[in-house]
């Protein structure tokens, strides 16, 4: 019996004669090189954003409507002022 | 001799281009990409059949190949160079595509198709998608040996270079691929004097 690797061999052979349609990847090359890499900073940075979003979303962003000033002088009730305005 | 001079003036060119290229002259990478796109493409074509992940593949190489710029060394050819990365960004590929899916078609189909007629009277497109359903059914690294030794003609030290193995591991490898395909065609039942009738 021969050995069955003469018949990969063979066509091998013919493979090699096959040659591929043309393609151009010249433009796209030089349009991927133009975009700006994304380091690993990138998505560090993009991964605490989106967290504090999400934190913010669950909890509520904190009122901040009161001066803190004014609730300083709320409670330092020994604090007076003399006159009016 | 003249063979010579054609590629002293190509080296050349390739090295000014590369001095371009290193410099952030967009035209001199496209002129290099130009240049060796078509030997990358027929290279490539041996990784994939579907047009659409070609292109990808062969920008790849060409992305890969800009990055690794700066350590291209002059002393040896720019297309082997290229050729280098070409061969392992198509076997990572593989890799990626063994662990997503196996798309062989069955091997009956494969024999009932090789046995129709001789390989030397097959169109060398028929011969090519033959051998590649063949070798696809190979896990990658026996498939990345056998690529580069039949489609490619590359020796021992060639694969070795182009893969970054010892040379012995590509012997051992290319030993056991070629042992893995042969119990493969006989468990089909294949004698090679059967394809000669």
């Amino acid at each position: 019996m021969n050995d069955p690797l003469d018949l990969v061999d063979r066509l091998a052979a013919r493979a090699r004669r096959h040659s591929v349609e043309p393609l151009s990847v010249a433009d796209d090359v030089i349009r991927q090189l133009r975009k700006p890499a994304r380091s690993p900073l990138v998505w560090v940075t993009a991964c605490a954003v989106a967290a504090t979003l999400l934190v913010f979303a669950l909890v509520g962003v904190p009122r901040t409507e009161a001066d803190p000033l004014d609730a300083l002088f709320q409670t330092a009730d020994f604090i007076r002022t003399e006159g009016g305005f | 001799m003249i063979d010579d001079c054609v590629q002293n003036d190509v080296h050349d060119m390739d090295l000014h281009d590369i001095e371009g290229s290193l410099r952030g002259d967009e035209a001199a990478y496209a002129r290099l990409v130009r240049r060796y796109e078509p030997a990358i493409v027929q290279q490539m074509a041996h990784y994939t059949r579907d047009r659409g992940v070609l292109r990808e593949l062969v920008q790849e190489v060409f992305l890969e190949a800009y990055r690794g710029l700066p350590r291209y060394r002059p002393e040896a050819p720019l297309l082997h160079w290229l050729r280098r990365i070409a061969s392992r960004v198509g076997y990572r590929y593989w890799k990626v595509q063994r662990r997503e899916r196996d798309r062989s078609v069955p091997l009956e189909e494969w024999h009932e198709r090789i046995m129709a007629r001789p390989p030397e009277v097959e169109e060398p497109s028929e011969a090519a998608e033959l051998l590649y359903d063949l070798l696809e059914r190979l896990p990658p690294k026996d498939r990345a040996v056998l690529t580069l030794m039949y489609f490619e003609e590359c020796d021992v030290r060639m694969i070795a270079e182009r893969m970054g193995w010892s040379q012995t591991l590509v012997k051992v490898r290319a030993f056991r691929a070629r042992q893995r395909l042969r119990t493969m065609l006989q468990e089909i039942g294949y004698r090679s004097s059967q394809g000669n009738e």
